[in-house]
């Protein structure tokens, strides 16, 4: 049984791993917290689902990264940019309140009820495995080694590195500042593409899923430290394991309270996060 | 003069259209009765169920007996608080009969106000034992009771010779409702409970609980939670290769399991209040709602489309019975007094004390018939 417990925890934590990183990129660019990025993540979900009706795994796959790259590139473009320009104090309150249009949307189109993943899904030959569990871990390290190689080898990642380091500074310099939010809303509009395929397929979908998720992921960036993005991956593994262990011991309801209690006593004990600089790339 | 004439004219039209419209009005009846349903949130698809039947049967109602009687529909997002606010609203606007309250809790919440205030409430799926003598008269089901549904399943996983059962359950009202007239049922039955597990409702995944379930190995499962958790129950519970049986209730019916569950569903054992699926007027029944929603109609809609029909005879019986003044009492009467009504789900009768004479129960089991997983009765 502790095979399952922790197998089943794993992936979940690679899952809130890889939501997490799209919180972490976005807080250290714009710091704040955009609680709209688990929305838009449910949204590509439902992009998935519903295009299955229509055609195959894969292109469904590309339609809902696609869906979380345009909804992502909008958010910032049509809506955070301006509040950025007229009014930045409110641009926390602004991600709340989108959060909320989304799902209420979301609500209306498709009902509160759980939509589900249309398929039984197969498992790999002997494995016992889902081919969604198969593909969470290299998924979660493909994007880990581009992130790397973005943030440290290109010039653009040098760029947004800058801009984070210092952003008055990147600017007098020349750093072109909206195209660095653009290009750190796309990615993690692919990180919520891919994440609402895993989560559709595995857990179904409401309008409100993305709460809980968007809890736990930035749960993990916290408890890494806010500029940790390696970090809160591996935060978000270890919370996934929690969330499963405490379950076996208990219920569904007491492993989320204990493993949000588990994670207040850590940041009392280390507010800064439990990494602070190591595994720092940004 | 001719001005006169035209003015003449024109008050005798006025008066007569005046005196056939309070005419009409004296005849049409104005009876709405209330039905309080949860037509949103997460149980909201339970609540058009019964809604689609109770609307079914205001059309029979209309084009059998050219009658228009109307139900006004509330909201109730299956809270209790909710409902009893509903149900105040509804007693404001004169309703004083009631043809559902859904939701066992809900409508045990409403009780006491209903009785205090002279409102009689009838239901269709309401399923909580003593409901009728906590309604102290003010209220009948056509339901049977949770006691006899989990009386029913443990009599048949006695006859398969099981031995060991777990069971599984929603931690909500409906689900503990279910697991304590199942503990009750099973300390009078020859079987072994070997574990109870909880889960939430839409929880995300049912791993753990079926390594929790398949460490105690047991023979049998009562499957007590709702259809969409169900679906993905059983997936798991497949992956994991879950040897025990699962036994569910009239509630696995919905579509929601089977989009799931799909072929996985296959040998699950379901207890449904008999439906009569061979009486005319389950069939004709079942036809118009094939042909309006495109789906076969659940348990709950035959229910509902029962409720409002069984409501109206005792309304129509007190009304010849009283007159047209009747009232609650004799309302009350014509239950109590070996009242039957052949509805869609058969024969529907009631004892002395109101409470309702429960049928057989059919026994079912998902089976994949014509390449499609479909529920056969069990000869």
């Amino acid at each position: 049984m502790i095979y399952e417990i922790l197998k089943l925890g794993f992936f979940y934590g690679c899952f809130i791993g890889m939501v997490s990183i799209g919180f972490a990129l976005i807080y250290n660019i714009l710091h704040i917290v955009d609680f709209a990025h688990t929305d838009r993540l449910i949204v590509s979900g439902y992009v998935f689902v519903s295009a299955l009706t229509f055609t195959n795994h894969f292109a469904a796959v590309i339609l809902a990264v696609a869906a979380g790259v345009i909804f992502a590139f909008l958010s910032e473009w049509l809506i955070y940019r301006q509040v950025r320009k007229y009014n930045p104090k409110l641009l926390l309150l602004t991600t709340f309140g989108l959060s909320i249009v989304i799902q209420n949307v979301l609500a209306i189109i498709f009902s509160d009820s759980l939509k589900e993943y249309p398929f039984v899904e197969q498992t790999v030959l002997q494995s016992n495995l889902y081919i969604r569990e198969l593909l969470i871990f290299p998924v979660l390290l493909i994007i880990s080694l581009l992130l790397y190689y973005w943030l440290k080898k290109t010039k653009s990642g040098l760029s947004i590195r800058a801009s984070i380091s210092n952003l008055e500074r990147a600017k007098t310099l020349g750093v072109p500042i909206n195209k660095i939010y653009i290009i750190v809303f796309v990615f993690s509009g692919i990180i919520a593409g891919l994440g609402g395929v895993y989560l559709s397929m595995g857990y179904g979908l409401t309008p409100y899923s993305g709460f809980k998720i968007m809890i736990f992921a930035f749960s993990a960036c916290l408890i890494a430290g806010l500029n940790n993005v390696y970090g809160s991956v591996i935060i978000g593994i270890i919370i996934g394991i929690s969330l499963s262990v405490f379950e076996m011991l208990f219920n569904a309801l007491s492993a989320e309270l204990f493993t949000l209690l588990g994670l207040i006593t850590i940041l009392f004990i280390k507010p800064h996060g439990i990494f602070g600089e190591k595994l720092r790339i940004i | 003069m001719n001005k006169k004439y035209l003015f003449g004219i024109i008050i005798v039209l006025l008066v007569g259209v005046i005196a056939v419209s309070v005419f009409n009005r004296k005849k049409e009846n104005n009876l709405v009765v209330g039905s309080l349903l949860p037509l949103s949130g997460q149980y909201g698809a339970y609540g058009t169920m019964a809604q689609r039947g109770q609307l079914l049967a205001l059309d029979e109602i209309k084009s059998k007996y050219n009658d228009s009687i109307k139900i006004a529909f509330f909201d109730t997002e299956y809270l209790k608080d909710v409902a009893l606010s509903r149900l105040m609203e509804a007693k404001n606007n004169n309703v004083k009969y009631f043809v559902e309250i859904f939701g066992s809790d809900q409508v045990e919440h409403c009780l006491d106000y209903a009785y205090n205030n002279n409102l009689f409430v009838f239901s269709g799926v309401d399923t909580k034992p003593d409901l009728v003598e906590k309604g102290k008269g003010n209220f009948a089901c056509i339901m049977p009771s949770d006691a006899d549904a989990t009386r029913e399943i443990f009599l048949w996983m006695e006859e398969q010779n099981m031995k060991n059962v777990a069971i599984l359950y929603v931690n909500d009202d409906w689900g503990e409702g279910l697991l304590s007239s199942a503990l009750y049922n099973l300390s009078n039955s020859s079987l072994n409970l070997v574990g109870q597990f909880d889960i939430n409702r839409n929880q995300q995944s049912f791993t753990s609980t079926v390594s929790k379930i398949k460490e105690k190995n047991p023979d049998a499962l009562c499957v007590f939670i709702y259809p969409d958790d169900g679906g993905r129950f059983i997936k798991e519970a497949s992956r994991q290769n879950l040897k025990a049986e699962l036994y569910a209730t009239e509630n696995f019916t919905g579509n929601d399991m089977i989009k799931t569950a799909q072929s996985l569903a296959e040998g699950v054992k379901l207890i449904i209040p008999a439906t009569s699926g061979n009486n005319p007027v389950n069939k004709q029944l079942v036809e118009k709602y094939m042909e309006k929603y495109k789906e076969e109609p659940t348990i709950f809609a035959l229910k509902g489309y029962d409720a409002v029909l069984v409501l109206y005879d005792v309304l129509q019986k007190a009304k010849n019975i009283a007159s047209e003044d009747y009232t609650i009492d004799d309302v009350k009467n014509v239950i109590r007094d070996n009242y039957h009504f052949y509805g869609a789900t058969g024969d529907i009768g009631f004892n002395e004390k109101g409470e309702f004479i429960p049928t057989k129960y059919e026994r079912m089991v998902y089976t994949i018939k014509d390449k499609e997983i479909q529920l056969v009765p069990v000869k």
